[in-house]
């Protein structure tokens, strides 16, 4: 039998890990509305999953997995097909910068970029989409510098708890348990 | 009778996890078709890997160092495919929930057919004759994360039997059950039997067995973790006696109404179990008088003094929600600004946890992990007393005397201690017992009298088993 | 800002009495795809367009569920309008808010006439190995589940005093330590159960090579006219009027 990429385990993992994304971000509803916050979530699972799940493209199918989760949710105001996009958009942007930076979240820096760079394929995806439509003139006037320091922030932070999180669960003996896991 | 040839042959077989700590000790044993075999053994005895061993998960599913052999149906398990050892043997596991994958009732029964590549009629029939065996009709379009752990466990049931195996293993599949449905598995397992399928049962819950005909009985001794002498000596300083007063409580939950005009008058310094089947409303009762539940009507301590707002502490079901620091130390600690640290290290030790102070909490045995989540509530010293929510839940008995021992010491310090519970035999050791049915309160009294009370127990549709009647009943029909 | 209090998710509610839940999930598919790329026509051709789609969707009857998702972008088509209005002209304003109205409404009649099993079928179908189509369905099951553990995870820790709070953007980096007491419990509760439903997987068969499949899928003369129409009307759209 040729060896698989990812274990039915490791599937079913990611597949839970998507669902706690979308769970996360409807737990994170905060009257402040300020754009982007859900990434704190968001991308501490992406940072995490990427970790645990040590092989490329796992974000990707958190992000793909959850992607379709938000369309069937009905989550995001520009309609399901935006919405995928950009939820997959995350997670292929992460595994990109995971692929060039070598794979391990647990490496402070690497956590915190992955968290950066996967939010901004979110925001970018937002933006062709505007482009595409034609309506980035809308989106300029409406603050399009503010939107993007508050999801560099707001992935950046994501990263850091990915990162804490990561660390708290190797010290409270969860890698050991795994590691029994195939 | 002539020797029949073993559906299942473990010879010297062992297991190592990659990880220092627990496993499997060597061991050998022969199971022939139709036998009903009960293994026992005390806690981290490796119960659990045996069974993964017999049915293949071992060393399919987990890495680790597997020595001797084990044959299943003709085949060795190291050998065969998983998919193939699944269609001669299947597992019932602990957790009834956790086993559920699909969206409904039907398809979780499917899943394992669809599994066995059987054509869409076959499916079919299969299908309707399990759902009526196992009393599953009405539910078939039913979310399985709906239902009780009763019926989970019988859907988990019917999902294996509907694939006809030879042989089933049961990891412990009464533990997370109340006494009404623990008593409705025995009687499946009694019929298999009696129809001629191997089963082997892990279970600590011997009891349950005891009077099932035939039974083989295997102990497992192993290496069980040595629990440490509980020190005797009650630090904890006598407290003036107050009474929890509980008028016209009620709560909704999403429009249905949980709880109704409930009203109680607990003394301190008492041990109160609360008693009743799924949903009645036990943990909300709970969760009310902690804090957590908004509800209607009052709960209050009346103290000579005056009255004020209960101040309980909760221990939760499953400790996983809770521990997240990297030692038992550092669990009980966090965030409190200056600890007694004199109170700290009898805390530790009355709850046997000593030796594993530098320990990871996830690496700790569940009966540890719920007494460390005791541990974190009784270190903020809650003013009046605590709140447990099946604090024995799957637990062995080592277990319940550390926590009993504890709690006696609770209350006998003038606290309250108030836990809800499936096990009767903690709740037989109770000074006061509430036993609530689907109207509201059934009866309320010394636990010895409730005990008594035959037309109450059958108005909450508990039947008290016969090993119990035994025990604990002196007269009365039993 | 108050951590971890939930909403509750809510699927997107299926309109049982479109003709378009008996149509194949692929055939839906295809035509949601289709009709996101005629967005990028012309508006005259759009116009003519739009008019035949509000009458396709009147008779699948997704009309109001299509409007619903297109009266929540109300403010912002609003702006824009005014925005491009005054900016540009009057044309480009109607040409990019019917789009962004088109893009945002056209996957309502995938999502709101498909359940998520004939989804997982689907994508079975279009050689999507079922290990991935299953651990799809079962991300779809979680999410009650999930819920209510996140929910129990913080009142738990409420319970112990431990309420990770952020008030405000300053604070936020010296307060997300306090969100791993959330973050690791609900880790460490996911693994454990994706493990747990591994193993009663594997132990109902799970990695046999023979499966079969109980419910089907298959193509009717009803999903080749679906998509047969869409075809037809685009390329008419695109070269007739070119």
């Amino acid at each position: 039998m040729k060896p698989r990429s990812f274990s039915t385990f490791h599937l079913i993992l990611l597949a839970l890990f998507s669902a706690l994304v979308i769970v996360a971000k409807i737990a994170l509803r905060t009257p402040l509305q300020l754009p982007g916050h859900s990434g704190i979530f968001w991308m501490a699972i992406i940072v995490i999953g990427a970790k645990v799940v040590h092989k490329p493209g796992a974000a990707s199918i958190i992000g793909i997995t959850s992607g379709l989760l938000a369309g069937f949710l009905g989550l995001g105001d520009f309609g399901a097909l935006n919405t995928f996009l950009s939820y997959a958009m995350v997670g292929v942007a992460s595994d990109l910068l995971l692929w060039l930076l070598g794979g391990d979240t647990e490496i402070l820096i690497v956590a915190i970029l992955v968290g950066i760079f996967g939010h901004m394929g979110k925001f970018l995806t937002k933006w062709v989409f505007g482009v595409i439509t034609g309506a980035p003139l809308g989106f300029v006037a409406l603050g399009l510098l503010r939107s993007i320091i508050g999801y560099i922030v707001f992935g950046a932070v994501g990263g850091l708890l990915g990162w804490l999180t990561l660390k708290a669960l190797r010290r409270a003996g969860f890698f050991a348990y795994l590691a029994e896991k195939r | 009778m002539p020797r029949l040839i073993p559906v299942l042959r473990a010879n010297q077989v062992s297991f190592r996890y990659p990880q220092e700590g627990h496993g499997l000790e060597p061991v050998s044993l022969e199971i022939a078709p139709g036998e009903l075999t009960l293994v026992t053994g005390p806690s981290g005895c490796g119960k659990s890997t045996l069974a993964r061993c017999l049915m293949g998960l071992i060393p399919h599913l987990y890495h680790g160092e597997l020595t001797g052999e084990v044959w299943l149906n003709g085949y060795r398990t190291s050998d065969a495919s998983m998919w193939q050892l699944a269609e001669k043997a299947g597992m019932v596991f602990q957790n009834p929930a956790a086993q559920m994958l699909a969206p409904s009732v039907e398809d979780e029964i499917i899943f394992g057919l669809e599994n066995l590549g059987l054509p869409p009629e076959e499916i079919t029939s299969r299908l309707e004759n399990v759902l009526q065996d196992f009393n599953l009709t009405h539910l078939r379009q039913r979310n399985p994360q709906t239902l009780s752990g009763g019926e989970q466990q019988r859907l988990a049931l019917a999902a294996i039997m509907a694939r006809q195996p030879q042989a089933l293993i049961l990891d412990e599949p009464l533990s997370m059950l109340d006494t009404t449905a623990a008593g409705d598995l025995i009687a499946y397992l009694q019929r298999f039997a009696a129809e001629g399928k191997t089963l082997i049962v892990f279970e600590h819950r011997q009891e349950y067995l005891d009077d099932v005909p035939g039974l083989r009985h295997i102990a497992l001794e192993g290496k069980a973790k040595e629990e440490r002498k509980v020190p005797s000596a009650n630090p904890l300083p006598a407290q003036e006696s107050f009474r929890l007063e509980v008028e016209n409580l009620g709560v909704q939950l999403g429009g249905r109404i949980v709880l109704q005009n409930l009203n109680l008058s607990l003394d301190s310094g008492q041990i109160l179990v609360v008693v009743g089947r799924n949903g009645v409303g036990k943990t909300t009762l709970l969760r009310s008088l902690a804090g957590l539940q908004k509800h209607s009507g009052s709960a209050k301590v009346v103290t000579v003094r005056g009255e004020q707002p209960p101040n309980l502490g909760m221990v939760f079901q499953n400790p996983d929600l809770q521990l997240f620091n990297a030692s038992v130390r550092d669990e009980i600690l966090y965030r409190l600004p200056r600890p007694d640290m004199a109170y700290y290290r009898w805390l530790v030790a009355a709850l046997g946890l000593q030796p594993y102070e530098a320990t990871p909490p996830l690496l700790l045995s569940e009966g540890e992990k719920k007494r460390l989540a005791l541990g974190l509530v009784l270190m903020r010293r809650p003013a009046h007393g605590v709140l447990l929510d099946e604090p024995s839940l799957g637990q062995d008995h080592a277990h319940k005397d550390i926590l009993v021992h504890m709690l006696r010491m609770l209350a006998d310090a003038g606290q309250l201690v108030m836990m809800t519970t499936h096990d009767l035999t903690l709740a037989s050791q109770a000074d006061r017992l509430i036993l609530l049915g689907p109207e509201g309160l059934l009866a309320d009294g010394p636990t010895a009298s409730v005990l008594e009370d035959d037309s109450a127990w059958a108005k909450a549709g508990i039947a008290l088993p016969n090993w119990f009647l035994r025990e604990h009943k002196t007269g009365g029909s039993g | 800002m108050r951590v971890g209090q939930t909403g509750r998710s809510h699927r997107v509610s299926l309109v049982d009495a479109s003709p378009l839940r008996k149509a194949d999930p692929r055939a839906k598919l295809f035509i949601s795809l289709a009709v996101s790329l005629v967005v990028m026509m012309p508006l005259e051709r759009l116009a003519i367009f739009l008019g035949l789609y509000i009458f396709f969707l009147w008779w699948a009857r997704l009309l109001i569920p299509s409007a619903q998702q297109i009266w929540r972008l109300k403010w912002l088509l609003i702006v824009l309008f005014a925005f491009d209005w005054w900016l540009i002209s009057l044309e480009h304003a109607l040409l990019i808010c019917t789009r962004l109205a088109l893009l945002t409404g056209v996957f309502a009649l995938f999502f709101s006439t498909t359940t998520t099993r004939e989804l997982g079928l689907a994508l079975e179908r279009l050689r999507v190995p079922y290990r991935y189509a299953f651990s799809l369905s079962l991300a779809f099951q979680s999410l009650g589940l999930l819920e209510d553990e996140w929910r129990a995870i913080r009142e738990a820790q409420l319970s112990r005093g431990v309420e990770p709070r952020i008030f405000s953007f300053r604070q936020l980096v010296s307060q997300v330590g306090d969100l791993i007491s959330l973050a690791v419990p609900a880790i460490v509760l996911t693994t454990k159960r994706a493990w747990a439903i591994t193993e009663a997987a594997y132990a109902r068969g799970f990695d046999s090579p023979h499966r079969t499949s109980y419910r089907t899928l298959s193509f009717s003369r009803f999903d080749f006219v679906l998509m047969a129409g869409a075809v037809i009307l685009i390329a008419l759209l695109y070269w007739r009027f070119a």
